[in-house]
């Protein structure tokens, strides 16, 4: 069991030498390709989560602005509704008032004409009946020949007036 | 067991002649009863050391075997496509699993044959080369794609050493980015020869101390190396007091001359002894069956093997990762102590 502890210089010679050569074969035709392409992937990546970042940060600021106009837009948007409430309140005040107006005009102006329309009216049948008192007072006239006529007369003239 | 009767023992004798080992057995009668239990012994040791050891062949369970390249530096490079080869050309030979110089019966002075380790080796570079030349491929394809498949498993373990063993340790920026493919390296070699000793038939090349000396030994110029290029010279001189004040300089400099030497020292025998521990446990729980020489033992011993067999799994994941993150522990240790040091003392 001595050769097991023991230590032969040529196969120590031997194990540098191909490992040196190995070393090389591997460097070369292995390892610089895959560090390359390693490199490569792990750029990419660095590169993508760095534009990502920005990316995001700028849509960010994006979300921030927009955010920032909507409550703007949305205040407006209020202030437009309580003024337009305020305008049509007022319109219908308006109109509710010009409306009362144009029915008190409308009241006053029917009860107006009501108004002459009776004074017309007694004025026709006060000159109708004078009319007719003449036209009576010129008939009793006419028959004053007799008494007895003239009574008929008055009666045949009360009975019209009544019929009337 | 062989030390029941006399005919046992004349048959384990007789065994024993035919075995390999015969020369070494010309003992007398007397000794026999010990020699069979070395005998058993050997067995055991046998088993153990052909998953354990180095070999100059390589062998599936019998069903194949075959012998590796035999390198020679002695005075000059002497190449062999096998041990048949060696022996027929004449110059060396081997005595006792030793390949000497048949001259003089001295070891060549530098053994750089391929060994089954060093084809283990190859084959996790091999496995690790494709995995890695297909994930590239699919990379250069489409590399806005999310990965899939094996691509996807060698990016996970790669981006987990990246930023789980790298950055926090190497806290300078540009030398992680630039030691980052090393760190890479190491964690899928040791972690793929830590998974092929758990292979039938194949051999963990980290489980041996020469394997993990190497990588300990890049290691520690990794370490040095990047302070001395990223800090600079004189920087990493004045590590070596520590920063404490100069009347201690005395005890600190020898302390940190020497943790330069044990931090590659724990990691090589760290690995090995993870890597061995495993396997030698294994083995003497199977081991176990034949030296209690009944089968009762066997469902306790398979459970018990299984356990270690998966403990043995999640230990190669450990160790790779250990051996790289004190790597980098060290690499960090070695850059950041002086900056540091005014607001410490």
């Amino acid at each position: 069991m001595d050769k097991l502890i023991s230590l032969n210089p040529g196969l120590l010679i031997w194990t540098i030498f191909n490992f040196l050569i190995f070393l090389f074969l591997i460097l070369k035709f292995g390892l610089k390709p895959m560090m390359n392409a390693l490199k490569a992937r792990e750029d990419a990546i660095s590169n993508n989560l760095k534009s990502a970042q920005e990316a995001s940060e700028k849509a960010q600021i994006l979300l921030n602005e927009s955010q920032a106009k909507l409550q703007e837009t949305a205040k407006e948007v209020n202030n437009l509704i309580s003024k337009g409430r305020e305008q049509a309140n007022e319109i219908i005040n308006n109109a509710k008032i010009e409306a009362e107006k144009l029915r008190q005009e409308r009241l006053d102006n029917a009860v107006r004409e009501i108004k002459t329309a009776q004074d017309n009216a007694f004025v026709q049948l006060k000159n109708q009946i004078a009319d007719m008192v003449i036209q009576a007072t010129e008939k009793v006239l006419e028959e004053k020949l007799n008494e007895e006529k003239d009574m008929e007369l008055i009666k045949k003239s009360v009975e019209k007036l009544s019929k009337n | 067991m062989a030390n029941t009767t006399n005919l046992d023992n004349t048959q384990l004798q007789q065994n024993h002649q035919i075995n390999e080992h015969a020369t070494h057995s010309t003992d007398t009668t007397a000794h026999s009863d010990n020699q069979a239990h070395a005998e058993e012994g050997n067995v055991m040791i046998k088993i153990l050391s052909e998953h354990l050891l180095d070999h100059n062949s390589y062998d599936f369970y019998g069903v194949f075997h075959f012998d590796l390249p035999i390198i020679f530096y002695d005075n000059g490079f002497h190449f062999y496509a096998n041990k048949k080869a060696m022996e027929a050309e004449g110059t060396f030979k081997e005595i006792h699993h030793e390949f000497v110089k048949a001259d003089t019966g001295n070891p060549p002075q530098l053994n750089l044959s391929i060994t089954s380790l060093v084809m283990f080796q190859w084959i996790a570079m091999l496995l690790l080369f494709f995995g890695f030349w297909t994930a590239a491929k699919k990379y250069k394809k489409n590399p806005e794609k999310a990965p899939s498949g094996l691509q996807n498993l060698i990016e996970t373990l790669a981006i987990y050493v990246r930023d789980e063993i790298v950055r926090p340790n190497v806290t300078s920026e540009s030398l992680a980015n630039r030691l980052t493919p090393y760190f890479i390296s190491l964690f899928f070699f040791i972690l793929t020869m830590n998974l092929m000793g758990l292979i039938p038939g194949g051999h963990s090349p980290t489980g041996n101390l020469a394997v993990t000396a190497g990588l300990a030994i890049t290691a520690y110029f990794v370490i040095n190396g990047s302070s001395i290029l990223h800090q600079g010279f004189g920087h990493w001189i004045k590590e070596f007091t520590g920063g404490a004040p100069w009347g201690i300089w005395f005890i600190m400099i020898p302390i940190e001359i020497l943790s330069m030497f044990t931090k590659p020292f724990a990691l090589t025998v760290r690995l090995f002894a993870n890597m061995t521990a495993g396997h030698a446990v294994i083995l003497s729980l199977v081991g176990l069956i034949f030296l209690l020489q009944t089968l009762v033992v066997v469902p306790i011993v398979t459970g018990f093997t299984l356990f270690i067999y998966s403990l043995e799994l999640l230990v190669a994941f450990i160790q790779a990762y250990v051996f790289t993150m004190l790597t980098a522990v060290f690499v960090g240790l070695a850059q950041g102590h002086g900056e540091h040091s005014t607001e410490h003392h």
